[in-house]
């Protein structure tokens, strides 16, 4: 179907491009995989985004992944996330060398701009929690669940281990389900 | 920040793999709730300083691509070494690369039960509360407290939210207007200018919010009057 090199070389591309993580990415790849090179249908691709969003990890992890899979089997599967995760490496490594090794002039600038980054972080941040937040403040079902979860927040072991906590929700949400407070999304 | 890594005291990279692991397999949510649960378990290690990881945690938003493995990339290189860092980034890549070869079956199988979306909806009313927890300590940390900072941070996320501008240049943008900023003359600020600081802050979200003034004005001028602020003498205390 495409030469691995193909895969290989897509999937770095659309690593590198993609920026702000996870969803941002999507809307590319949909043009990379459908617009531009009709690799597969859109519903196939909504397939794989949802599947994506439902397994751990990063989203265009998951994606190359599962996409690697359909093109090339399991090679395909290896090639295209090898290749997801050499790309940010790429630029990360020598950021991360020139943090640690610049001295005199260039570390003073280096100093400013640490700092300066600071408070844009902090930004990106919040924009990260608005984009998760609004769903749930839309969705009246979800402030019950949404109000436990803060509740259970003050539990020291909570806090230890967040990810127990999105999992105990996520049953929690199951359970709500089941009893019939809560219609699936 | 020195670059000694030889010098620190250190993990094994078995640990970091375990822990990086650990957290890639069973954090929902996506990338900015992974890079701060990295950060808090790296810190939690207690080898790395706190200014440290939020260096980590800005250098890993700031490159392109997925923003969990340049975190443990930084996270193994920070706690062990070279051989650390590579097992922090197989750890990152192993469990979503593992689930989704032997999941998709049986997910691609269920996708249109219920179950599955109850699930996915109860882990997001959790992850507000714990990527807000992650937001609010970064934002305490680094932006509290000066009144710059906090323009600038506000100023950022209106400009992605409200203006649509691309992440990255939003984080170009802000860096180096801080960098810039950051070239001024400072003034050491006492307790009330603070407080008056944050007051001035959330009026100016709320008018971004509220009455609906141009997002493109509010950080024109929210970043003109952080300049203008920190230049002037503050009631005679330089």
């Amino acid at each position: 179907m495409m030469s691995l090199f193909t895969l290989a070389w897509t999937f770095a591309k659309v690593s590198i491009l993609t920026y702000g993580g996870g969803l941002a990415s999507l809307p590319f790849l949909y043009q990379v995989f459908i617009t531009e090179n009709h690799w597969m249908t859109p519903q196939v691709f909504n397939e794989t985004v949802a599947l994506a969003q439902m397994t751990p990890g990063p989203i265009i992890l998951n994606a190359a992944t599962m996409l690697g899979y359909r093109f090339a089997g399991f090679v395909g599967s290896l090639v295209a996330t090898t290749a997801v995760i050499a790309a940010p490496l790429l630029v990360v490594i020598p950021l991360v060398w020139i943090f640690h090794n610049a001295s005199g002039r260039a570390k003073v600038w280096v100093d400013r701009i640490r700092i300066a980054m600071r408070p844009v972080v902090a930004g990106l941040l919040a924009v990260a929690l608005w984009t998760v937040a609004l769903p749930v403040f839309r969705n009246k079902q979800l402030w019950p669940l949404a109000a436990v979860s803060a509740g259970l927040w003050f539990v020291p072991f909570m806090r230890k281990y967040p990810q127990l906590l999105l999992i105990l929700m996520a049953l929690l949400g199951v359970v709500a389900y089941s009893f019939g407070v809560l219609s699936a999304a | 920040m020195d670059g000694q890594f030889e010098a620190r005291k250190s993990i094994s990279p078995f640990r970091v793999f375990t822990m990086i692991f650990r957290i890639s397999a069973f954090t929902l949510g996506g990338g900015a709730v992974l890079i701060g649960i990295i950060k808090d378990e790296v810190l939690r290690t207690g080898l790395v300083s706190e200014e440290e990881a939020n260096d980590m945690l800005s250098l890993s938003m700031a490159a392109p691509g997925a923003m969990g493995i340049s975190m443990s990339y930084e996270a193994g290189l920070a706690l062990a070494g070279i051989p650390g860092a590579i097992a922090g980034v197989f750890g990152m890549a192993l469990p979503p690369f593992l689930a989704i070869l032997v999941l998709s079956g049986w997910l691609l199988a269920h996708m249109g039960s219920g179950y599955i979306g109850a699930f996915f909806s109860g882990a997001s009313a959790g992850l507000i509360v714990v990527l807000g927890a992650i937001v609010w300590k970064m934002v305490k940390k680094s932006v509290i407290g000066c009144f710059r900072d906090t323009i600038l941070c506000v100023d950022v996320t209106a400009a992605i939210l409200f203006c649509k501008v691309s992440p990255v240049w939003a984080l170009i943008g802000g860096t180096v207007i801080g960098v810039a900023l950051s070239c001024l003359p400072t003034v050491k600020k006492n307790v009330r200018d603070q407080a008056l600081d944050a007051i001035l802050c959330v009026a100016i979200t709320a008018a971004i919010l509220s009455f609906n003034i141009s997002p493109g004005w509010a950080l024109l001028c929210g970043t003109v009057v952080g300049m203008v602020l920190s230049c002037l003498p503050e009631g005679g205390k330089r």
